[in-house]
């Protein structure tokens, strides 16, 4: 009997050159195709196994999801025929109760590359031969089991390759294959319970992105995917499967979007290789506020603060005020940074859930709030120099009763505005955690970091005490006054030097250049990868002519002749990400690195997929011993 | 007053979705208990079997994947050969009435006694609740709980998902490895694992 059914198949393979042995069974018509009717030797053509299903029956794709099972072919192919991996077109969701599968109804067809050796030796015709299985399911699930095969010829020539009427299957499954598109680039992080993919493309159109995971214990299958809207492209929220348990780098799988990922709206699916953003120390909420009251105690010494801050110190050194309406005005003091400090975290968390990325010290990207920040610091300095006194009540005074309260308040508001360039070692991880958590948690991490901002002038109003180390009043204060001033008008020119670069007028960074200086690339997305898979190690400096301690970093570190030396005695290629401007690229890179304020320092090792994120205040030795040791 | 209402609301939300997060059965945990009739009109709980090792399988018999384990005797061997050994073996069947595998309580027995099973009881849990109570999404689908209560294996019964008789031979067990591993005081290598089969038809 057996016999025979072969007999039938080499004779019916013979009459008609590449047809297809069919079988039904399972509700699926099963057969293996191609879509030209000859190969030749040292070629490669692909093979189709074409499912045809029964109404309301599905088969599934390569990860089948919650239940099911894809469908598998063994392949018997003489030597000097060899199949590759199935080429599967994007499946569908398909919704069984509260389960999620993925997979196809009505037909799909799998595709397969088959190559043929140069010195393949039967002369005539290659018998592409597989064993199948595949599971159908509607309610409830059959499996099928079929052995396939058909006759190609072998001709000599590729112009006597002829196609056959299959080829518009071939070419209506080819545009559903998942396409690698290399200029949307994605990444991935893992929030709490979430899965966070950003992909990131020039060409956006509306519509709802579905990720179809390749592995089945990574995204939670039956959840709903949240498609938003960002500059960028897009970011999907997806839940984390509850099976997930295993140290991924990368999140895999393919994208489908329904308007289409090119231009012509052709490409419906691409494949995403997301990298894993680090995942971030995840701290506590009380070490995150912790963290913050720290940053903002340190953010005391902070170049344009100090003077600020000393203005109401000497104050309080020369007049001796009366304790209880200092520590009142103290107080009010301290609700002016506090007030400020809301209104900044109101105003970042507005720009978050309008979808728009923006982090500490973003205000400075404007020219306009820069101009006017220079402009007040320009008029203290003028104070300090003595050019002339304001009018009690004034800003740097601690005069009587009411009036006098809203200039302390208004102090508080400046030293905010004038600490809010820098980010002080601890704030970066806090104000990451800030950001990152529901608005509330976000407003109780910048609380403290108002706190601590606030904290020493209060305490030292409180306790006088603390003042007793301080020499008499006298003419020191006069010169300290004016060394204080000249400090303020060295942030009023950087300031200016700032806007200057932001409206292309001036280019202050040519006044600091030394002559021994890295090679700078422009930070890219793609220049990074790039630069990162041709084996050298990769360095990215994200900074801003604002942001005081990244200029500091610049000069005193990235400068340094042995960092400059050791960088390129080692080849490493480096990249100045400027967000001096608004940039939506930068900001969306940092925030893979889980950071909303800069500086930060990264250094990818050759080879390496995991970045190192270097602390916000960086010394020469740092730098060099991450490049020695991770070479 | 209407700011403070909206914080607290806000902050109950945010407590209500944390605390929700954990609502599947998680490895190392309390497996949640529940009590269900078996085919012969008795009632089991899982606190019952305190002090016992405890198989809780999903199955439907007319799952071409729960066939596959019982028309080879993989399934009844494991039962025996566990049961035996002191372990409580309870097969779930969670399909909704009309739907696959929704049979009469002597629908079952039969099923038992024409495959040689041996588990402790089968236990009907028609309205599908400790099916979703431990996120049952396929037949089979096993868990394993250890005699303190905690759930120390969830996933599939072997690691060839397939449909087909000949590949029960060559695959490794994992309900086997972690039994064994459990009872000789070793902690369960693979502990999780990716369930493979029929959809369960809730």
């Amino acid at each position: 009997m057996k016999r025979v059914c072969w007999l039938l198949v080499f004779l019916l393979g013979s009459i008609n050159l590449a047809v297809a042995q069919e079988v039904y069974q399972a509700h699926t018509h099963v057969r293996l195709v191609s879509e030209q009717n000859s190969v030749v030797r040292g070629g490669t053509f692909w093979v189709g196994l074409d499912l045809i299903l029964d109404d309301g029956w599905h088969v599934y794709w390569q990860n089948p999801g919650d239940s099911g099972l894809s469908p598998k072919i063994k392949w018997h192919l003489s030597s000097g025929i060899n199949a590759g991996d199935i080429h599967w077109p994007y499946p569908q969701r398909l919704n069984v109760g509260p389960l999620t599968s993925f997979g196809y109804e009505h037909e799909v067809l799998l595709l397969v590359p088959i190559t043929l050796d140069k010195s393949f030796q039967p002369s005539k015709d290659v018998n592409i031969y597989a064993s199948v299985k595949w599971l159908a399911c509607q309610d409830t699930c059959v499996p099928g089991k079929a052995e396939l095969n058909f006759l190609q010829p072998i001709v000599t020539s590729i112009s006597d390759i002829k196609f056959n009427s299959f080829k518009t299957l071939f070419d209506q499954t080819r545009q559903d294959l998942p396409q690698l598109i290399p200029c949307i680039t994605s990444h991935a992080a893992l929030d709490g319970n979430q899965w966070r993919l950003d992909i990131q493309t020039p060409l956006k159109r509306q519509g709802d992105i579905i990720f179809y995971p390749f592995r089945d214990d990574v995204v939670e299958h039956a959840a709903p995917q949240e498609t938003r809207n960002v500059p960028y492209g897009y970011q999907l929220i997806m839940t984390k499967s509850h099976l997930y348990h295993v140290d991924l780098k990368a999140l895999e799988g393919i994208a489908v979007n329904p308007s289409g990922w090119d231009g012509k709206g052709k490409t419906k699916a691409i494949v995403i290789q997301a990298p894993l953003k680090v995942v971030p120390v995840r701290i506590p909420f009380f070490i995150a506020c912790l963290f913050a009251l720290i940053g903002g105690l340190i953010l005391n010494l902070m170049p344009c603060v100090l003077p600020v801050l000393s203005i109401k110190v000497l104050y309080l050194i020369d007049r001796h005020p009366d304790s209880k309406i200092a520590f009142r005005h103290s107080l009010v003091y301290a609700l002016g940074v506090l007030a400020s400090v809301w209104a900044l975290a109101l105003l970042l968390f507005i720009l978050k859930s309008a979808g728009q990325f923006a982090g500490w010290g973003f205000q400075f990207q404007s020219s306009v709030f820069v101009v006017i920040v220079a402009l007040i610091l320009f008029f203290l300095a003028l104070n300090l120099f003595g050019v002339f006194e304001f009018s009690a009540p004034s800003i740097n005074g601690l005069p009587t009763r009411q009036a006098g309260y809203k200039a302390s308040f208004i102090s508080g508001v400046i030293t905010t505005i004038v600490a809010s360039p820098c980010t002080a070692p601890f704030m970066g991880t806090a104000l990451a955690v800030a950001i990152s958590q529901p608005n509330i948690i976000g407003f109780g991490i910048f609380t403290f970091l108002g706190l601590g901002l606030a904290l020493p002038f209060v305490l030292l109003s409180a306790f006088p005490f603390l003042l007793s180390f301080a020499p008499r009043p006298g003419a020191w204060m006069i010169y300290l006054k004016r060394a204080l001033g000249f400090v303020l008008l060295v942030c009023v020119i950087w300031f200016l030097g700032v806007v200057g670069t932001q409206t292309g007028l001036v280019d202050f960074s040519k006044f600091y250049k030394s002559s021994d200086e890295l090679h700078w690339q422009r930070f890219s997305s793609t220049a990074v990868n790039q630069a990162r898979h041709s084996g050298h190690g990769v360095f990215i400096d994200f900074t801003a002519g604002w942001c005081i301690n990244c200029q500091v970093n610049d000069r005193l570190v990235l400068q340094n002749s042995d960092v400059v030396r050791a960088f390129k005695d080692k080849g490493i290629i480096a990249f100045k990400a400027d967000w001096t401007k608004y940039d939506p690229s930068i900001t969306q890179a940092l925030a893979s690195f889980d950071r909303d304020s800069i500086p930060v320092y990264i250094y990818y090792p050759p080879g390496a997929d995991a970045p190192i994120i270097l602390p916000q205040i960086i010394t020469p030795g740092m730098i060099l011993e991450r490049v020695n040791n991770h070479a | 007053m209407f700011r403070i209402k909206q914080v607290l609301i806000s902050v109950v939300a945010v407590l209500l979705i944390c605390g929700s997060a954990g609502a599947q059965v998680v490895n190392g945990q309390a497996a949640p208990d529940f009590t269900l009739t078996d085919s012969n009109g008795q009632k089991h709980s899982l606190s019952d079997y305190k002090g016992k090792f405890v198989v809780l399988e999903w199955f439907n018999p007319d799952c071409p994947f729960v066939k596959k384990h019982y028309n080879s005797g993989n399934m009844p061997q494991l039962q025996k050969e566990y049961t035996l050994k002191g372990v409580i073996w309870l097969s779930i069947n969670s399909s909704a009435p009309g739907k696959q595998g929704s049979y009469t309580p002597q629908g079952f027995n039969q099923f038992v006694k024409d495959k040689g099973a041996f588990p402790t009881a089968i236990l009907l849990d028609t309205d599908g609740k400790v099916g979703h109570l431990y996120d049952a999404q396929t037949t089979p689908h096993m868990f394993v709980v250890d005699p303190k209560g905690i759930l120390i294996y969830q996933g599939a019964i072997d690691d060839v998902p397939s449909a087909d008789i000949a590949d029960v031979k060559t695959a490794k067990n994992y309900v086997k490895a972690a039994l064994d591993a459990a009872m000789n005081g070793e902690p369960v290598s693979m502990a999780i694992t990716k369930s493979y089969g029929c959809s369960v038809k809730y």
